[in-house]
Formats: C-alpha cells, structure tokens, sequence
C-alpha cells in the first residue's frame, strides 16, 4: 500500500481524485484533511479571480455606457449649439466685411471730389503765377477758394466719420473671438471623450487634456443658443432701476 | 483734450485698440491697456489712473473679480469703472451693479454710446465731490 501525496497534485482532477481517494483507503486523515483544505483554497482562489474578472468586466461596461451618455448629451444638444454659434460667427465676420466695403466705397467719392478740387486749383495758381498776378488768386477766385476749401472741408468730415466706423467694424473680431473660444472648448471635451472611448476599447490612444475655458461669463448673446439684454436701452433702463 | 488717465482691460487686443483710438476721438488722450485684471490691478495700484473701463470675459482674473478687487481696496475703492462687455445676461447686470460698478455698455456699442456712459459717470463723481 502506498502513502498519498502530502500536497495535491498539479494537472487534472483526476489525480487529485485519486489523490484524495488514496488518502481516504489508507485512513490517512490528516494527509485526507490537508488535501481537501488545498482543494477548497484552489477552487476559491479560482472563484475570486473569475469574480474579479466579471467585476472588471461589468466595470467596463459601465464606464462604456458613461462615455456613451457623454458623447449623446454632446451630439444631441452641444453640437447643434456649436454649430448655431460658427454659424453666427460667419454672419458677424460676413456684416463686418461688407460694412466695411461699403464704408471705403461710400469714401471714395469724396477723396475724388478733394482730389479734383486741389487739381483745379492748383491749375489756376499755376496760371496765376504764369500771367505774373499775386499768389493765390484773389477777387472772385478767392471767394471761389474759400468755397471750395469749405466743401473740402465737408468731404473731409465724411472721410474722418466713416474711417471711425471702420474702426468699430473691427469689433467683430472680439465677438467672434470669445464665441469660437467656447466652441474650442467643446471641440477639446469631445476629443477628451472619444479618446476615453478609445482607451476603454483597448486603443493605444493619449487621452488629451482639456484646457480650461477661458473666462468666466456666457459669451456674446448668439440667436438661438443664450439669452440677455442685446440693446444698451434695455441694460440703461436696468441700470437706472438699480439706482445706478 | 482731457487730461483724464484711463485703464483699459480687455483680453482682445483689437478691442484695446479700438476703444483706445475712440477715447482719443473723444477727448481722451491718456489711455493705457492690460489684457486682464492681473495686469491691471498692479497698474491701477500704482495710483496714476482716474478710470478703469473693463471687459468682463478675460482669463486670469475676470472683470467682475477686478471690480471686486478695487472695490476692495481702500485706495482704489474711489475709482469709477465703466463695464465694457458682451455679457448681456440680466443677473450679471445685477451683479456688476451689487459689485459697485458705474456703467455698463455692451458690444458692440457706438462710440456716441461710450462717450454718454463717460460724461454720466464723471458727472456722477463731480456730483458726489464735498
């Protein structure tokens, strides 16, 4: 009759049937006790890793329908609003353009009338100055002069009020500015979310990281997307009901 | 020509520009800039400026949380500041309101527009003078 092994044995169950079978027809019952404890701590070792691979699992899963949540919220409510907001973008950069045509073109016919009047005048002083009369030319031409002098004048107002309306066009690029600012953020949160997506699939991917947004405030009001006051009369009449 | 020292604050340089170029329109000649309220409250704690005209929307530090800060200080705490801003939302207009500010001008503003809200704040202080 042969001893049963003191351990159990590596491979198949059938050995360690055999194993525990031994033990029991010898009446070995410690060498019978320490083979079913190693057996029982087997099987539980064996359980609890099965169990932390289907939590691990599950953990995925939910991490998955997470990202899946973000990535809805984002094509569902933000991406319509980012593209409200590009679009408004164009229509502000497309005004600002077209304002600022029309202001050089609606210029340059009083830089033409300015230009012909001191060419017209110049002409004359030269012919003064040929026929030997005093310089500039006086009587009637002076008052003709003084005449054309105030309508350059006028001209020259013109100039000065529509270069300062170019000036305030340019605000389109503040306003433009701070709305893709925000738009460039959700761009980053969506690049954040899909790169998380791709690590959880298993994808070799840098999760980026999301910048902070800029500021602290709502942005310019876009039609459709936020609300406020758009008209300074609305913001005074505030202003006044808060003693101010 | 006025011999008022202003701040400017504005994270958007062409903005600085051109509300520099439109104080100077007005009378305004001494104009100065910073792109956020970090830079500026150095620049005002030096005691060389009569106005502070600031946008709300900046990194760093906001325009609300500069108002704040001057408003804070108790050599600044005189200071008239003019909100120049895009934020156009009721509670914030309250807000800036609670905070102390003299004047709120949203963008795009004219400078007819700019240059009310400048003469109303400065005859405010006139009238407040013992």
């Amino acid at each position: 009759m042969s001893g049963a092994p003191a351990t159990l044995p590596d491979g198949t169950l059938d050995a360690t049937v055999k194993a525990l079978i031994l033990a029991y027809e010898n009446g070995d019952s410690i060498a019978l006790g320490n083979l079913l404890q190693q057996f029982t701590a087997t099987k539980e070792r064996t359980l609890r890793r099965e169990v932390a691979q289907l939590a691990a699992v599950l953990q995925t899963g939910l991490d998955r329908l997470g990202q899946n949540e973000q990535l809805t919220r984002m094509a569902r409510r933000e991406m319509p609003s980012a593209r409200a907001r590009l679009q408004h973008v164009l229509k502000l950069t497309e005004d600002a353009a077209h304002r600022t045509l029309d202001l050089v073109e609606r210029s340059r016919p009083a830089a033409e009338r300015i230009r012909s009047r001191s060419s017209d005048l110049a002409a004359q002083i030269a012919h003064s100055a040929a026929a030997g009369a005093d310089l500039p030319p006086h009587g009637t031409n002076a008052a003709r002069v003084a005449s054309e002098l105030q309508a350059t004048l006028g001209d020259c107002d013109e100039i000065q009020a529509n270069l300062l309306e170019v000036l305030m066009t340019q605000g389109f690029q503040d306003l433009s500015g701070q709305i893709i600012r925000a738009v460039i953020s959700l761009v980053e949160q969506l690049e954040l979310a899909l790169g998380q997506l791709g690590r959880i699939c298993g994808d070799e991917v840098d999760v980026p990281t999301v910048q902070e947004a800029a500021g602290s405030g709502f942005g310019p009001v876009v039609p459709g997307v936020n609300e406020g006051l758009t008209h300074q009369q609305d913001i005074d009449s505030l202003m006044k009901d808060l003693g101010i | 020509m006025s011999d008022l020292n202003v701040l400017v604050v504005d994270d958007f340089s062409t903005m600085r520009r051109i509300v520099k170029d439109v104080l100077r329109e007005l009378g305004y000649p001494n104009v100065q800039e910073a792109d956020d309220g970090n830079s500026a409250l150095p620049m005002l704690q030096t005691g060389r400026f009569d106005m502070l005209i600031t946008d709300w929307n900046m990194p760093g530090m906001p325009g609300l949380a500069l108002l704040k800060a001057v408003r804070a200080d108790p050599k600044l705490k005189g200071i008239p500041v003019l909100m120049l801003t895009a934020e156009a939302k009721r509670e914030q207009i309250v807000e800036a309101a609670q905070a102390g500010v003299n004047g709120y001008l949203v963008k795009p503003f004219t400078p007819a527009a700019l240059k009310e809200k400048l003469t109303k704040i400065l005859q405010n202080q006139e009238a407040r003078k013992p």
